[in-house]
Formats: structure tokens, sequence, C-alpha cells
């Protein structure tokens, strides 16, 4: 996929999420640290992450779903881009 | 946050183990309860956690516990997605027997994620610890102490270890499917003490018929049974004339082992009056961040007795 359309469609779903709780995620940069933003609670980084795994038919093995390795949107494309 | 400061020592490692992760919005739910709860929720989550590592010396707290409940979490939220998409459970009465042998008969599941992150639910979900409360002011509180109690399902072991600190004089039966629930449970019980009071029984509680006792502890059960009217009528038979019995049920709350689907609270009511027995006080919660959300997991918490006739 696209690189470009990996991070558009991982900023997509987090707005998204955001928007459900009522926030406005459109100024997220792609090197913000997602869960630090207070835009999405736990169930919603549940959900994201969730569906990052069925959207790029990955699964994220436990000991790597790391703030170091998907922490922002630009972390989680290259991970994607990386094990696609 | 004056709350936060003062989170006992336990507590806090766990919250900032949390707080570290991807999941530090956890941490939010912790700080929520402490704000709601005050000081008896920090001290009774240490005493828990306390507890844990007590029973399980030779496993990393806080790693152990942090990582157990975010991935039964991680579980549950893709067993929702599918729920939301299909209408229904992944699972259902006709593989109960595959669920015992990959759930209940798997240690990889039982003992690395599946119990530590349901007993620690009921100090992080909102709903859980509210239905934990009124166990312990609704049923422990205004029950009098019984000679004997038995817990069917007894999974972790969490409400029989509240039972057995409440009653001092009560002996426990424990009842459940998997080896690995009574083990966990037997660990944490003799962690506190009270192995004398216990005794464990292995195999399905509807082929067992136990004798009748005069308080029964049935917490999260009917949900993961193929016909859960079968249990209702086995717990109305197997209840003493004024004896009292703790149960759960779960409502829209899709995980791998939950079979059968209540869609809404009324229905569980409805299924356990039918039953034979009578409700005499109940709670139904939900997480407050899901009030809005018509498929939001549900609890209820119900004391029932026999219908007197």
């Amino acid at each position: 996929m696209d690189p470009d359309r990996t991070t558009s469609a991982i900023r997509g779903e987090i707005e998204r999420l955001a928007r459900r709780a009522g926030h406005d995620a459109s100024g997220l940069a792609d090197d913000d640290l997602i869960p630090a933003t207070g835009l999405l609670d736990s169930t919603a980084i549940l959900e994201l992450i969730a569906w990052y795994e069925d959207h790029f038919g990955l699964e994220i093995p436990e000991e790597v779903l790391t703030i170091d390795n998907f922490g922002s949107i630009a972390l989680m494309a290259a991970w994607a881009q990386e094990h696609m | 946050m004056p709350h936060i400061k003062h989170l006992p020592p336990l507590v806090k490692r766990f919250r900032t183990m949390v707080a570290g992760s991807m999941f530090s919005a956890l941490g939010q739910s912790i700080d929520d309860l402490a704000r709601q709860h005050g000081p008896a929720y920090g001290q009774s989550f240490e005493s828990h956690l306390e507890l844990l590592i007590r029973a399980f010396p030779e496993l990393p707290f806080p790693d152990w516990a942090v990582n157990g409940f975010i991935r039964l979490n991680r579980e549950i939220v893709r067993e929702e997605r599918l729920f939301r998409q299909q209408g229904r459970y992944s699972a259902g009465p006709e593989i109960f027997d595959t669920i015992v042998t990959e759930v209940y008969s798997n240690p990889e599941v039982m003992e690395h994620h599946y119990l530590v992150g349901l007993y620690l639910s009921y100090f992080l979900w909102p709903h859980h610890h509210e239905l934990w409360n009124f166990f312990g002011s609704e049923f422990l509180q205004k029950t009098p102490e019984p000679e004997r109690f038995m817990e069917w399902g007894v999974g972790h072991g969490l409400l029989s270890l509240a039972a057995l600190e409440a009653w001092p004089e009560t002996q426990g039966e424990f009842y459940d499917i998997s080896p690995f629930s009574l083990a966990f449970a037997h660990k944490l019980v003799t962690a506190y003490g009270f192995q004398q009071r216990c005794r464990l029984h292995q195999g399905d509680i509807i082929a067992q018929r136990p004798e009748p006792a005069p308080c029964i502890l049935c917490g999260e059960l009917l949900e993961h049974l193929p016909d859960p009217g079968r249990l209702l009528d086995l717990l109305a038979n197997s209840l003493t004339p004024w004896g009292q019995a703790f149960l759960t049920g779960a409502v829209n709350a899709p995980q791998r082992d939950h079979l059968h689907l209540f869609r809404t609270p009324e229905e569980v009511l409805q299924m356990v009056r039918s039953h034979g027995l009578t409700i005499r006080r109940h709670l139904v919660t939900v997480h407050p961040n899901r009030r809005q959300d018509p498929l939001a997991p549900t609890v209820i918490a119900m004391v029932v007795e026999r219908k007197k006739m």
C-alpha cells in the first residue's frame, strides 16, 4: 500500500474514534504521541489497534505493542509498511 | 490531583506501568475511581495487588498483571468488533466443548491473562467495580453468616475470597470446570490463610448436583453456558428454603467464551424469575463512558432466593 494512503487511513480512523468521544483530532500531527493527547480513551486505543490489525491484515504481538512502535500515526504507518 | 498522589505504593506502580504503555488512558480509570470512591478504593485495590504478589511470587509484578489485563481487553475489543458486524457472539452453545478445551483447559490462556485480567477488572472497569461494591454492601453485609457456601464457576476466586473474609466461621466449596481456575483461586485463598476453609470440586456443576446450601455465589457464569436455564433450575433446587444466592449476568458482552447472548437486562431478570427464583435486589450497570451506546456491555448483579410456594 502507498505510504500516504496508509497514513491517511490511520488518521481517518483516529479522527473517527475521537469524534465519537466529542473530540476533534484534525490537528493531530503525524509525530504527536497519540496516548498523550487525551483524544482517545483506553477503549478507543484498543479499538484503534483492533481496527489496525483488521485493516492491514496484521497481528501485533504483545511485546511489540509499545509507544516506541505504535505511539504516533507515523510510527503506526511505518510498522504497517514494514510488515505488510 | 491529591487523590493520585496518595495512591498506595503497589497501585502507584501498577499505574506507572500502565501510564508508560500504549494504553496510558487506563491510568485515567484508576484516577477516576480514586476520585469517586476516595481512599477506600486505593486501599482495596492495594490489598488485592498485594495478595496477587503473595499468591504468585514467581511472576513479575506489575508486568504480569498489567500485560494480562491489557491482553484480555484486546481480546474483548476484537470480539466487540465482530459482535457489532455480525450481531451475535462469535461462539455459540454448539461449541461449548471446544471452549472447554481451548480456553478453560488451556494454561496459556487461563494462567497468562484470562484469570488475572478478569480479577483486575473489578478494580479497573468502573462498572465491575460498582458490581464489586454491590456484592459487598447488598449481599455479604445483608446475608447472615452461613455455615457453608458454594461458588459455582469460582473462576479467579475474588467473590469467594471476600465471603471467607466476611464470614470467619464459614466453609467454602469451590466448583469449576477449569482446573486452572481452581488452582488460581486456591493460591489466592492460601495466600490469605483460608485454605483450610475451602474444598475444591472440578467438573460441570450441572452434572455434579451438589447438596443444597444456604448460600450460593454464581458470578460470571450464566453467559458462559449453552443453556443457562438449566443452571437456574439447579440453583433454585440447591438453595435451602431461606437461602440466598448472588448471581450475575452479562448483556451484549462479547467474549471468546460467552455462548449465550442476553440482549437486554430485562431478558436476564425474566429468565431468572421464570426458573423458580425471586429477585430481592439487583443492580444494572454499564461503563460510564458508554452509557449512550445501545450495544455497550452491561452487567447485572442480583440477590436471589427460592420462590416461596
